[in-house]
């Protein structure tokens, strides 16, 4: 809420005082009791308990959009419902529960701030169960279908448009071996937006670094990153879902129906919001970032969720993974679902999946455990990782093969090193350097600073080359953690023509019905309050009007009047009026 | 049962995964066994496969679907893959669809329980050609001597037959089993040979009758066709895969029948008797001069009244003879394998025509029973010789596997393994002539191959298994069939490239029951094209569910 309840008594202009308080309160008060009165707890909650069920609706809503909305917002909100809406307001606008700025009708809706406490707690006992709940154990998402596709990636070789879209071939490869347990094209681009899919001339290649973090930090933060992804969009909703339930539980209608005002409150534009929530809803069941209750009503965090947002810490429990896995004496890995993700990404360097599904099958061959060697696996160390994961003792014939294979290959090794190239450099330098080529000396990198001091000392500059940057940079997860709760005030409206009770001022209507107002008026010998500009400066003032004639000059409309404030006789241009008053029928 | 113990995980694709060390192993398995088709035992997780025909095969056994859907859940570790529930129900819903029942005056009626199926089936051409009559919408006449053939053009379409007709009983003969047999052992049935004869029989009633049995080898599946031969004391014709075999049929029926040798027919290349009980081989039945000439023996299946037809090694029924097995199908027939996977893949003609399993038992359950010899197989890595590894990489592809399978030092190791073993009975078995002749000399054993005539071949035999000779050289001649019971030592010094049926015979030589664990050896040349065979034999044993041991000899062990 941005404005105070001082502030908004003080936005009335002081000769609506007397007026508002006679329609709001039945006798006319001064500015500071009208205050008083409208703070008045009691009366507030005398009023709350009496209202309409559906100008409660009206309320709540208006709360829960933060006691302030446009009109247009509330009006798109209620949008096959706006004379509900209006008819709803006007009634909360004559308890003094809920004010508009302006005169036109189409500015800021802004509920009595003292009110904010009070329905603070209806909404909060509200959301109160009765009794236990029981919590459905719902499917959680993981990242294992994602280290199943970056391990098909890694044997399939696979090869790409520029964009890192595969050819049909590719599709058709991992859909085929996928495609019965997973969304495969959604896995693949998500493991393209978190860059652990890349493209490397032409080629489909798994980025180690990025795809070492998703597998370390794990399903939680695969989770979290979805749910916060399925937030993009609309500003802040992910901190809006947090903030609303927490460590609670809410109720699913009423999670819904706060998602909804906030999807149009910030997206007015936004076609079916009813539908996205739904949906939204749905998803982080899905994923198990949301939990519900057996019956369905009742929702909450999951509470690994809750703290990860709130601390910015993702810890999985060790036992959510299985730690072994069967190797069989036929070479195959039997790989469940549940098994450790870092592990699993690992079998991948070296064993060929063969088949994904609950329990997927990989085999150790030949080329996969070439595949490992160039990715820097020894022997030992693929013999140990076999020992450490598998739940048995690794068959004989499996450990021979392999050794028989790493064996078998023959190795040509590609070097680093660091060169330094001095022309005519002989003399110069130290004689035990290792000339390689003319005028090229192999040095080592612990002794590279000694020789640049020394060359500096007889003068001659080391140009040296930039330092390498690491290629393999870590996963980007996008927005960090904890969530922080937004504590910008936001911009605070201004009123230049102060604030009413809604329904009390009302813009005049355009066209004929204009002059009819008047001529009702007249025909009926009763008075009007308007809003009328003063002469010169454009400020507004108020005048009760006796109107007697209506005239048409120049093309314009006029009002002939007897003004009850001045006891004269006045004309009023009836396009200048900038609205009326509405008295509060009888 | 806590999740995480129970033994099964059901897979997307119908595969069933069993994990052996798993305390409610055997009950899982009992329970997947009838609808699920075992693939593969490894030592830990055993695959299973439920397909159409697996379930039309419990289904016939008069297994509910519900029943299925149950055990899967019992034993499963995680939920259920909603599609294979689905596939199932879809199986089972097929089965029974369509029922043949006896007609008058020689036809058959084909019942069909829904009038969508009846439009389904009926608008297909081929079916169309059999329809005699039909009751719209209900059931229609076909012929009776298109049963086969109408069967098998249903299972085509994906639509198994419920075949009620029953059979013809066959000339009555008297058939029955010694309780010592003549060569003085105490004969009887095993338990689960009783269990298999009576599966197969079912009562006489026309649910029975016509099936396959699944034993591993060397777990008597001779002795299951002799009982259903008693059962069904009627003439019987038996079709086996080589001449050995039929030996060892006869053999076998004289020892532990009352048959006589005059009651029982050899039809073979060397004789052509047809007696009450006629054994005769599928080479002999597809015989014929030239291509288009016709099968000259394939009469044989008619030539009496039989009232059973065996077929031994139904895995490798060879196309003609299934042909002939669909103008057949008023007669009892009876498969007889050690597995149901055929290289192929003519399994939904298997089931047509011979019939659905009726039976099965994992061979591990009987190793552990001590009805099959438990076995270790080794692969022993030799180098190359100096001179010949040159030869080896400057050959192409072809010649290159006959190098290394011929490798001289495969002699040495041969020789060594011997010793080894000394007194007990080994084999040794080869593909190429030349090398085992060589073997055979060092050896100073006795050589059997395609050129060796029967009766020496017997006589062979009947000194290896007397003890006379302890090592017997053979060439693939010896893979199938033959009786070898006192082999414990088998060693593969070459053979054919990884075939999966070489193997399973080969090693089947050492799988008859005896005390000592018997020991597979197969010799092979590191760092070859003999090498990359020898791995997918390894794989293949290893699905098996054999240990397999890998052995290198180096230089230093060769000299």
């Amino acid at each position: 809420m941005k404005i105070s309840t001082n502030e908004l008594i003080a936005s009335l202009p002081a000769y609506m005082v007397d007026l508002i308080s006679s329609q709001i309160l039945g006798e006319s008060v001064s500015a500071k009791r009208l205050a008083e009165s409208l703070c008045d707890t009691n009366r507030l909650r005398r009023l709350l308990d009496n209202l309409k069920p559906e100008d409660k609706a009206i309320l709540i809503d208006l709360y829960e959009l933060g006691g302030e909305v446009n009109w247009s917002v509330f009006a798109g909100i209620y949008q096959h419902e706006v004379d509900v809406l209006k008819t709803g307001l006007t009634r909360l606008g004559e308890s003094g529960l809920v004010f508009q700025g302006g005169f036109t009708g189409r500015e800021v809706i802004i509920m009595l701030p003292s009110l904010f406490s009070i329905i603070n707690g209806i909404v909060a006992a509200n959301n109160l169960p009765d009794g236990d709940l029981v919590w459905q154990k719902g499917h959680r998402a993981d990242i294992h279908k994602h280290i199943l596709m970056m391990n098909v990636i890694r044997s399939g070789r696979l090869r790409c448009r520029s964009g890192t879209e595969p050819y049909k071939k590719g599709w058709s490869l991992l859909g085929g071996l996928l495609g019965l347990i997973a969304d495969v094209p959604r896995i693949y681009w998500e493991l393209v937006e978190l860059g652990c899919i890349e493209e490397e001339n032409n080629m489909l290649v798994i980025n180690s670094g990025c795809a070492m973090g998703l597998a370390l930090d794990g399903d939680l933060r695969y989770r979290i990153w979805r749910f916060i992804e399925s937030c993009k969009g609309v500003t802040g909703l992910e901190t809006e879902v947090f903030t609303l339930i927490g460590d609670g539980v809410i109720l699913r209608k009423w999670l819904s129906r706060v998602l909804f005002l906030y999807l149009k409150q910030h997206c007015p534009r936004l076609l079916d919001a009813d539908a996205k929530v739904s949906d939204l809803i749905s998803l982080w069941l899905d994923l198990g970032i949301l939990e519900e209750d057996t019956k369905g009503e009742w929702i909450r965090f999951g509470k690994d969720t809750c703290t990860a947002l709130r601390t910015g810490k993702v810890e999985i429990p060790l036992e959510e993974y299985q730690e072994e896995i069967i190797i069989q004496p036929t070479m195959e890995i039997l790989v469940p679902m549940d098994f450790d993700p870092v592990d699993h990404l690992n079998i991948g360097e070296i064993a060929d999946i063969e088949k994904a599904d609950t329990v997927s099958i990989y085999r150790i061959t030949k080329a996969s455990v070439l595949r490992g060697l160039k990715n820097g696996w020894a022997l030992g160390k693929i013999r140990n990782f076999l020992d450490r994961i598998s739940k048995h003792t690794v068959a004989d014939n499996v450990a021979k093969t392999i050794k028989g294979w790493v064996e078998a290959f023959r190795h040509a090794y590609i070097i680093k090193g660091t060169f330094l190239v001095i022309k005519g450099g002989k003399g110069r330098i130290s004689g035990e350097l290792e000339e390689v080529l003319p005028d090229i000396y192999r040095i080592s990198d612990k002794r590279k600073d000694d020789i640049i001091t020394s060359l500096d000392k007889k003068g001659i500059m080391v140009n040296t080359p930039d330092a390498s940057f690491d290629t393999e940079a870590g996963i980007d997860w996008g927005k960090s953690l904890p969530l922080r709760l937004s504590v910008q005030p936001g911009e605070k409206y201004v009123y230049p023509d102060g604030i009413y009770p809604y329904g009390m001022v009302i813009s005049l209507p355009y066209g004929a019905e204009r002059t009819e107002i008047f001529q009702q008026a007249i025909d009926a010998g009763s008075q009007l309050i308007i809003f009328y500009p003063k002469k010169g400066y454009g400020e507004i003032q108020m005048k009760r009007i006796a109107p007697v004639y209506i005239y048409r000059q120049a093309g314009n409309f006029f009002v002939e009047a007897f003004c009850e404030d001045t006891g004269e006789g006045e004309v009023f241009d009836i396009n200048k009026i900038k609205a009326m008053f509405r008295y509060k029928p009888s | 049962m806590d999740n995480a113990d129970k033994p099964i995980i059901v897979q997307s694709d119908g595969s069933i995964l069993l994990e052996v060390q798993t305390p409610a192993y055997e009950q899982a398995r009992d329970a997947i066994l009838p609808f699920a088709e075992l693939i593969k035992s490894p030592e830990y997780v055993h695959t299973y496969r439920i397909t159409p025909l697996s379930i039309w095969n419990a289904a016939s056994t008069g297994m509910k679907c519900d029943e299925i859907i149950e055990h899967l859940e019992r034993y499963s570790r995680y939920d259920l893959p909603p599609g294979v529930v689905y596939r199932i129900k879809d199986a089972f819903g097929r089965f029974g669809a369509i029922r043949l029942t006896k007609g008058d005056n020689n036809t058959l009626v084909v019942e069909v329980n829904s009038p969508h199926l009846f439009d389904e089936i009926t608008s297909n051409s081929r079916i169309k050609a059999f329809i005699l009559k039909s009751d719209p919408r209900k059931r229609f006449v076909i012929p009776a001597d298109v049963r086969g053939r109408f069967k098998h053009t249903l299972i085509k379409i994906g639509y198994p037959v419920d075949d009620l007709v029953g059979y013809e009983p066959g000339e009555a003969l008297s058939f029955y089993l010694r309780d010592v047999a003549i060569s003085g052992k105490i004969f009887g049935l095993r338990q689960y040979q009783t269990e298999a004869v009576e599966q197969f029989w079912a009562g006489g009633g026309p649910r029975g009758g016509q099936g396959i049995i699944v034993l591993p080898c060397g777990a008597g599946k001779t002795i299951v066709g002799m009982g259903v031969m008693a059962k069904a004391q009627t003439y019987t014709l038996i079709l086996c895969t080589n001449v050995a075999a039929v030996h060892q049929w006869i053999s076998e029926l004289i020892d532990k029948t009352f048959l006589t040798r005059e009651d029982i027919g050899e039809y073979t290349g060397i004789k052509k008797e047809i007696r009450p009980v006629t054994i005769t081989t599928y080479q002999i039945l597809t015989y014929r001069k030239s291509k288009n000439a016709p099968f000259e023996h394939m009469n044989l299946m008619r030539a009496k009244d039989w009232g059973l037809i065996m077929y031994d090694e139904v895995h490798v029924l060879p196309a003609p003879v299934f042909r002939a097995t669909t103008e057949i199908q008023a007669k009892r027939r009876m498969g007889l394998t050690a597995t149901l996977i055929r290289e192929d893949g003519l399994e939904g003609d298997t089931f047509s025509l011979i019939g659905p399993k009726c039976y099965d038992v994992p061979w591990k359950e009987l190793e552990q029973k001590g009805f099959i010899a438990e076995a270790i197989c080794y692969e022993i890595r030799l180098p190359f010789p100096q001179g010949k590894k040159i030869e080896y990489d400057n050959a192409t592809d072809r010649v290159r596997f006959r190098v290394a399978a011929e490798n001289p030092y495969k002699d040495i190791v041969v020789k060594k393994i011997i010793e080894d073993h000394h007194g007990e009975p080994i084999l040794v078995i080869g593909q190429y002539i030349n090398q085992l002749k060589r073997i055979a000399s060092l050896l100073k054993a006795p050589l059997i191959t395609g050129s060796t005539t029967n009766y020496k071949r017997d006589k062979l035999y009947q000194s290896f298994r007397q003890g006379d000779i302890p090592v017997l050289v053979v060439s693939k001649v010896a893979n199938f069939a033959i009786d070898l019971p006192d082999a414990s030592v088998a060693i593969q010094v070459s053979g054919t490239f990884g075939s999966r049926q070489e193997e399973a015979q080969r090693l089947g030589r050492i799988l008859r029951p005896k005390k000592r664990i018997s020991k597979f050896y197969s010799v092979v040349t590191a760092h070859s094209s003999e090498e990359i065979f020898a791995h997918k034999r390894q794989i293949f044993l290893a699905e098996q569910g054999y240990k397999y041991m890998i052995e290198d000899w180096a230089y230093e062990n060769l000299h």
